[in-house]
């Protein structure tokens, strides 16, 4: 490889390669209507596709950038292509995917290990989905798993009843922007009762310099069905800015439980602003489990609204915050039903100067009944010059309610250390074990083959971080 | 410059004047700001008062003091009008006055900068310890229903003294009140500070008090808040040397369709200092309640160790509670933490007490005390008596 990027060292990114731009269509740098029109022409979108992306461009132009949270300033609207199509078709085997793009994947280590195990496997390579795969039996059974514009090819009444209800396209203006230019993502339907043992997964990636990915995700778990949705990122190295805003929905009927898992790990440069929300019918049950390593700013707060009784929500989030990055994460939920249940566990490790926030809302709202919500927030700092904050929100309009919240801050005890050390262990790898072990709950959570990325993750993290 | 200032200090001249300029400059806060986001302002008139010029000095009147007996010796004790501490530039005062200018952010903190100095000075000299507990009441009766008053409290190195300040008395008038303690504990000195407030239910009250603690100082805040149309209360602790200490506690009770928003905020500059933040509530019909808590640790604070906590009592449906805890730290050699609940009388408490032959209505009121004496277990007898006869409590059970 002769691209300038291929030139970076390996330490310093794992996973930073870089290959050739090789897209077909690419929509000129900045964002007009026309550039909506093609996008949607290049996705031979119906009508009310179109319509719903200009009325939510409009949507982005009015809406004010958040005067709150990690600095955005440097973000140029104008300097980012919204639109890449990689490859000239939809791939639907292995075998078809061009060779480069599966020497990205090789080195990162996906999927070909995973792929007979997992369900279906559509990695995003630039905005379009490179290939799907899932599996006869899931077909079968009627599960969808596909890209949203074949959703809204072949599935257009799903996708006009659900698409945009549980993330309005004037939200917020991150979400407008996604509204206007989506592209790629997934979109999952489990149909009543059915349960899918084996996570569906998908793995993002962007590419070309600059280029913002707008991918979509919109799940509908149907009434007693169960679905594990596992979202991983990594990107390539780049020196300016890129800016990553993504939209997922999910709907959890009647009964449904939807577990939706994500170890965003963007290269430093990536402005990762994500606007994530789940909707929980009667008895229904959703999980966002969230991993934020990488990236320069990320801004990212699953929520999860509790709108009929018995439903449960619950959020785990783990940032990793390293030099030079800003994790403002956490996670809300809204109880808007009787007898309902939420769980917001939380855990941020910030080190070399980085910055990680937790920011999060419980919401109840007047005169529900038998309300419970724990929050706990855990805050480790590995050195003196790395920042903790944290901002929960509570409003509590109802007197049937069981609300507790915690959170604490605190360093690597030397007890700890001492102990690890007499036991053999040099420092460095005394406070990766301790790290590990202070994300052990979380961890504990994810597919098998995640947890041991996660935890290569870390310790590359912690390479270096006692001295 | 106004010729009735004559006779005071140029700095004080020149800050006041910079307080009318950033105040005419400076906006209404709105909803964008955190601090303002849930205040609900739009219960005040507020244009009415803010849009009138401050007023001019006149020291003969209207001062805002029931208990007055100052006192000349140097040796002893002072409590000075403020208007006289300023002109004589008496120790601290101009100090605390360019610390709380620097610190202002809102245009109600620049108004009272903008305003003649009215409120007392008190002033403790070096390890001076005031035997009794020290009573000042403010009366809070102003020209058109509203007021301005600033309280400086000043204690040297050593000193040490209990103080009760009440806001307010059954004559006040029902009028938009904004006032400050601004207290400056030097070394070693120690204060326990306990505040009520009496002032009438249809009043609103901005109070932003803040305390700058040296080395080795410590402040103990006790605030019972009253039951307001409209009350927004800041208490801001500055450990601004090392092994200064702070722990603010308060408690209220608010019902009707009353705003209560509590700030809190315990700033660590200093390495090796302590605080503590402890704030009850307990609401009642329609009443709305804001607590937000907040520590800063910079990063040269190594060694800190502060705690927040808040905990909501909501008696039936209808009220409604807000709880901001929130942890800013910027270095690693700490112990920080909060937590935070929000919830309902314990049914299995109150059903042991109905089974004990207390009526329902006996029984919450006796788990409300219960809930809200342990914030003010420490308060001398005398306020801890006038918190009781306030809610119509048994003085004899007070203590134990």
């Amino acid at each position: 490889m002769s691209s300038p990027s291929t030139a970076l060292k390996k330490e310093e990114y794992q996973h930073g390669y870089h290959f050739p731009d090789q897209s077909l269509f690419k929509t000129r740098k900045g964002l007009d209507e026309d550039i909506i029109r093609a996008i949607s022409g290049q996705k031979n979108e119906p009508e009310w596709m179109l319509d719903f992306r200009l009325k939510s461009y409009a949507a982005f132009l009015q809406k004010a950038m958040p005067n709150w949270g990690a600095d955005l300033s440097r973000i140029n609207f104008d300097e980012i292509y919204y639109y890449a199509k990689p490859t000239e078709e939809q791939k639907r085997s292995w075998e078809d995917v061009p060779d480069d793009i599966k020497e990205t994947f090789d080195r990162i280590g996906i999927p070909e290990a995973e792929k007979k195990f997992l369900a279906g496997v559509g990695a995003q390579y630039d905005s379009e989905v490179v290939y799907h795969n899932l599996k006869k039996e899931l077909e079968n059974q009627g599960v969808v798993f596909c890209s949203p514009e074949e959703a809204v090819q072949n599935h257009p009444d799903l996708v006009k009843k659900y698409f945009g209800t549980v993330i309005p396209y004037r939200d917020n203006k991150f979400a407008a922007l996604n509204s206007a230019v989506w592209s790629g993502g997934s979109f999952v339907y489990v149909p009543p009762g059915i349960h899918v043992d084996i996570p569906l997964q998908a793995y993002f990636r962007i590419n070309s310099e600059n280029f913002g990915q707008f991918e979509r995700t919109l799940i509908i778990a149907d009434e007693g069905s169960f679905v594990h949705y596992v979202e991983g990122c990594t990107a390539p190295v780049y020196t300016t800015d890129s800016l990553h805003s993504a939209v997922v929905e999910i709907i959890a009927l009647e009964g449904a439980r939807v577990r939706y898992s994500t170890i965003q790990n963007w290269s430093g440069d990536v402005y990762n602003l994500v606007t994530k929300r789940a909707f929980a019918y009667k008895n229904a049950t959703v999980e966002w489990v969230d991993g934020n390593l990488g990236s320069k700013r990320t801004m990212k707060y699953p929520s999860v609204f509790l709108k009929e009784e018995g439903a449960h929500g619950e959020i785990l989030s783990i940032a990793f915050a390293g030099e030079g990055q800003e994790q403002d994460t956490g996670g809300k939920v809204f109880h808007i039903a009787d007898n309902t249940s939420s769980v917001i566990t939380s855990k941020s490790i910030s080190k070399n100067g980085g910055i990680s926030s937790y920011r999060g809302m419980i919401k109840v709202h007047p005169g529900k009944k038998n309300i419970r919500s724990r929050v706990v927030c855990d805050a480790l700092l590995l050195d003196e010059e790395s920042v903790s904050n944290t901002y929960p929100y509570m409003e509590i309009a109802s007197e049937d309610v069981t609300m507790e919240h915690e959170a604490s801050v605190s360093r690597i005890s030397d007890d700890q250390l001492f102990y690890l050390q007499s036991r053999g262990f040099n420092e460095e790898e005394a406070a990766a074990m301790i790290v590990n072990g202070f994300l052990d709950p979380l961890v504990k959570e994810l597919p098998m083959e995640y947890a041991v990325e996660l935890n290569r993750l870390i310790e590359l993290q912690m390479e270096g971080s006692v001295g | 410059m106004n010729n009735n200032y004559e006779g005071f200090p140029l700095w004080y001249r020149e800050l006041q004047k910079k307080a009318a300029e950033k105040q005419k400059e400076t906006p209404w806060p709105d909803a964008r700001q955190e601090a303002w986001r849930r205040t609900d302002l739009k219960r005040l008139d507020l244009e009415k008062v803010y849009t009138a010029d401050p007023a001019r000095p006149d020291f003969e009147r209207n001062q805002p003091m029931n208990t007055m007996t100052p006192a000349e010796d140097d040796k002893t004790m002072r409590l000075a009008f403020l208007h006289d501490a300023v002109r004589g530039d008496y120790p601290g005062v101009e100090e605390l006055y360019r610390d709380y200018f620097e610190a202002a952010d809102n245009r109600f903190t620049y108004r009272l900068l903008a305003e003649p100095p009215r409120g007392f000075y008190l002033y403790l000299p070096r390890n001076y310890t005031a035997s009794d507990l020290l009573f000042l009441e403010d009366k809070l009766n102003g020209e058109r229903g509203e007021t301005f008053t600033l309280n400086l409290v000043v204690l040297e190195e050593g000193a040490r003294a209990d103080l009760w300040e009440r806001i307010g008395t059954e004559d006040s008038q029902a009028g938009l009140h904004n006032r400050a303690t601004l207290f400056l504990l030097k070394r070693d000195a120690s204060l326990s500070y306990f505040r009520t407030q009496n002032l009438p239910g249809e009043s609103g009250l901005f109070d932003f008090s803040r305390a700058l603690i040296r080395e080795g100082a410590e402040l103990k805040s006790r605030q019972a808040e009253g039951e307001l149309r409209f009350n927004k209360s800041h208490m801001t602790a500055v450990m601004e040397e090392p092994q200064s200490r702070a722990d603010l506690r308060g408690i209220y009770r608010i019902g009707g369709a009353r705003f209560n928003e509590i700030f809190t905020e315990q700033i660590h500059l200093a390495p090796r200092c302590t605080s503590r933040s402890f704030y009850r509530g307990v609401l009642e019909e329609e009443a709305r309640t804001v607590y937000n808590g907040m520590i800063r640790v910079a990063p040269e604070a190594t060694g800190t160790d502060a705690y927040l906590k808040n905990n909501n009592l909501l008696m039936n449906d209808g009220c409604r509670a807000d709880s901001i805890p929130g942890l800013k730290i910027g270095t690693n050699d700490v112990k920080c933490s909060h937590g935070s609940t929000t919830g309902k009388v314990d049914p299995r408490q109150m059903f042991y007490l109905t089974s004990r032959g207390f009526s329902t209505k006996e029984a919450r009121e006796i788990l409300t005390r219960a809930f809200l004496e342990e914030v003010w277990e420490d308060a001398p007898a005398l306020v801890a008596d006038e918190l009781s006869s306030r809610w119509g409590w048994q003085k004899e059970a007070v203590y134990v």
